[in-house]
């Protein structure tokens, strides 16, 4: 392990003068321009603009900005995915070394007391996520109705596209979606095979799970995605249980959001299919909605919260107005931060400054040009850690939360003018963004209730 | 509330500055007042930020905060100051 153990205070420090001296005249310029009101990225409100819409800075655009090869992409097996496959990476004697490994730093952290990793934080890690073990097509992720639509003799609901949009957008805000965008359902983000079962579309009237198929039928060609913002506080605290606790909280908040949407769908007379991490790769199933943009991670960036969210999603045959795809300047801003990857406590991310269509292992689905993960070397850190790491989203520097209009002149800055992105990475640094913080500290302040504390 | 409260005491520094000015008979020039705001609206914004990164439990950022928002103000005020009155601040201090 690199840079960011367990113990260390987090991103190094260090700007050279003449950086030092550019930054003071880019903030004079910025914060002259930000409280006359004028700014890049001046929105009405600092908080969330979801319910607003998107900030200035965010340009909608046809077709979203990564290379794709459609004769080397083709539909995922998620048996392919790194939970099943890196142990085949690692081979047998490394595969048992690491589970004894998590084992034993996992009790040690309960029996030392170790902050972050004692019994308070593991109890708070596995209440979070209690919800989460709802297993697709069960529970809230059920794939037919939990209560059975009522006859009212009316017939489904009728509208037009942009009603039916508007009256999902609403639904999903309210169920506790941060923010939900939809497209046409794209084929190639459905994995072909999930969960030991083949994926098929069907001319069937429900959607089905058989023992051997999940069958989605050819009426579903909506997607509804969803962004559930996680706790800044508890990410502030990555690689620990307490960063954990917000992974698993943002799980169960998925099941219940894409569930409760998923049936108030089918209320209106239409079939809902709500999607966890099951049957689609829900990273670019959102940038197609409109709700980011693909990072460095290989995960979404929102304009909202970065990349601290987890994503969810419904599919429907509900006809509905779609989004289009966002920038804001992610990739590029990439290009020059590449912080998560010298954070990066396994080493998994490139730290090549251009994506590549290089792929690292089986994990890896061919035909996009992304910065590609490694994921056999991210799950390693895991089971090092004990935990679900997430060092990468506490120290994006997308990850803040929008308590200051500062945040939104930076990320307003980053979008139009590209020039200064070097040094707005340089500078989130030097300002001391995405140390890690003392998790006994959590405990002491009484933070904000439903684990909303960007929000 | 912030912009309330900081609202007032921009205006009652404003009124006290052009009581000053013409107590002293200076009438700056237009690119002295262009500074002076800049300034203003920069003291504003490291203010805003500085409350705002209290409540994201980010007190850390405050310091640097403050350090580049005073090197700035140094920079446009002095300079304001020196076109208005020809001295350097620091020679008019008891003056
Ligand atoms: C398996 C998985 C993992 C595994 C293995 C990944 C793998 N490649 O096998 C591991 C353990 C590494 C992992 C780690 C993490 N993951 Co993960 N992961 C998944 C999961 C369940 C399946 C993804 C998959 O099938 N990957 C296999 C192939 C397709 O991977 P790939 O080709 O390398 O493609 C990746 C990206 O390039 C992107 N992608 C895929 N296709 C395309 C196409 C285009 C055009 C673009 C631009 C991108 C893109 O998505 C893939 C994510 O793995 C998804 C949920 C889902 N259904 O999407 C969550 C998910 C992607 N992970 C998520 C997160 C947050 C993480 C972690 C930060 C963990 C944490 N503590 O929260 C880390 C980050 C690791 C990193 N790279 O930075 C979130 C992302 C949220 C976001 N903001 O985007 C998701 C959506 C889960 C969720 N519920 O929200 N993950
Ligand atoms: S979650 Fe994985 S990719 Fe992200 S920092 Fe940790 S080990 Fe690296
Ligand atoms: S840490 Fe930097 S390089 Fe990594 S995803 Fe965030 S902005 Fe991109």
């Amino acid at each position: 392990m690199k840079k960011d153990e367990l113990q260390s205070s987090g991103p190094s420090q260090g700007v050279s003068r003449r950086t030092f001296v550019k930054g003071t005249l880019a903030l004079t310029a910025l914060s002259a321009a930000a409280a006359a009101g004028c700014a890049p990225g001046s929105v009405a409100s600092a908080g969330n603009t979801s319910r607003f819409g998107k900030p200035s800075w965010v340009k909608r655009v046809d077709k979203y900005p990564v290379e794709i090869d459609d004769s080397a992409l083709t539909r995922y097996d998620s048996g392919n995915g790194g939970f099943s496959t890196a142990a085949r990476a690692w081979g047998p004697d490394l595969t048992a070394e690491l589970s004894r490994i998590q084992q034993s730093v996992t009790l040690e952290g309960v029996r030392n007391n170790l902050p972050g990793n004692d019994l308070k934080a593991r109890a708070l890690q596995h209440g979070a996520a209690c919800l989460m073990y709802g297993q697709p097509g069960r529970l809230l992720y059920s794939w037919s109705a939990v209560r059975p639509p009522t006859d009212y003799g009316v017939g489904p609901w009728q509208g037009s596209p942009e009603e039916a949009a508007q009256l999902v957008k609403a639904a999903a805000l309210f169920y506790g979606a941060g923010s939900v965008g939809i497209a046409r359902l794209d084929r190639r983000w459905i994995y072909s095979r999930d969960g030991g079962k083949d994926l098929v579309f069907e001319d069937v009237p429900e959607p089905v799970i058989e023992d051997t198929r999940k069958v989605i039928p050819e009426k579903v060609q909506y997607q509804i995605s969803l962004a559930i913002p996680q706790s800044f506080e508890l990410i502030a605290l990555a690689p620990t249980a307490m960063s954990s606790a917000a992974t698993g909280f943002g799980y169960s908040l998925m099941a219940f959001v894409a569930g409760l949407l998923a049936e108030f769908i089918r209320q209106l007379g239409y079939v809902a299919i709500p999607c966890g991490n099951d049957t689609g790769l829900s990273v670019p199933m959102a940038i197609d909605a409109g709700l980011g943009e693909v990072g460095r991670t290989g995960r979404l960036i929102t304009p909202e919260w970065g990349p601290n969210v987890r994503l969810a999603k419904v599919l429907t045959d509900l006809p509905m107005a779609v989004d289009k795809p966002i920038v804001f300047g992610v990739m590029d801003f990439c290009r020059k931060c590449k912080k998560c990857a010298e954070h990066c406590p396994g080493d998994a991310l490139s730290l090549e400054t251009e994506p590549s269509w290089e792929i690292t292992g089986v994990w890896n689905q061919p035909g996009k040009k992304v910065w590609q993960e490694d994921a056999a070397k991210c799950l390693k850190a895991w089971r090092e850690l004990g935990t679900g790491c997430s060092v990468c989203v506490r120290v994006c520097p997308y990850t803040k939360r929008a308590e200051t209009m500062l945040h939104d002149v930076v990320k307003g800055t980053i979008s139009t003018m590209p020039t200064l992105s070097s040094f707005i990475a340089k500078a989130d640094d030097w300002f001391g963004y995405g140390v890690r913080k003392d998790p006994d500290a959590w405990w002491r302040r009484l933070g904000r209730s439903f684990g909303r504390d960007g929000f | 509330m912030l912009w309330f409260v900081l609202g007032i005491l921009v205006t009652l520094g404003g009124l006290a500055l052009f009581g000053w000015l013409r107590r002293n008979d200076l009438r700056p020039k237009w690119y002295a007042w262009v500074l002076f705001a800049i300034g203003l609206l920069n003291a504003l914004f490291i203010i805003e930020a500085s409350v705002g990164s209290l409540r994201e439990d980010e007190a850390g950022v405050i310091a640097k905060l403050v350090l580049v928002g005073v090197i700035v103000l140094g920079l446009t005020w002095g300079a304001a100051w020196r076109l208005t009155t020809g001295r350097a601040p620091s020679r008019s201090a008891g003056a």
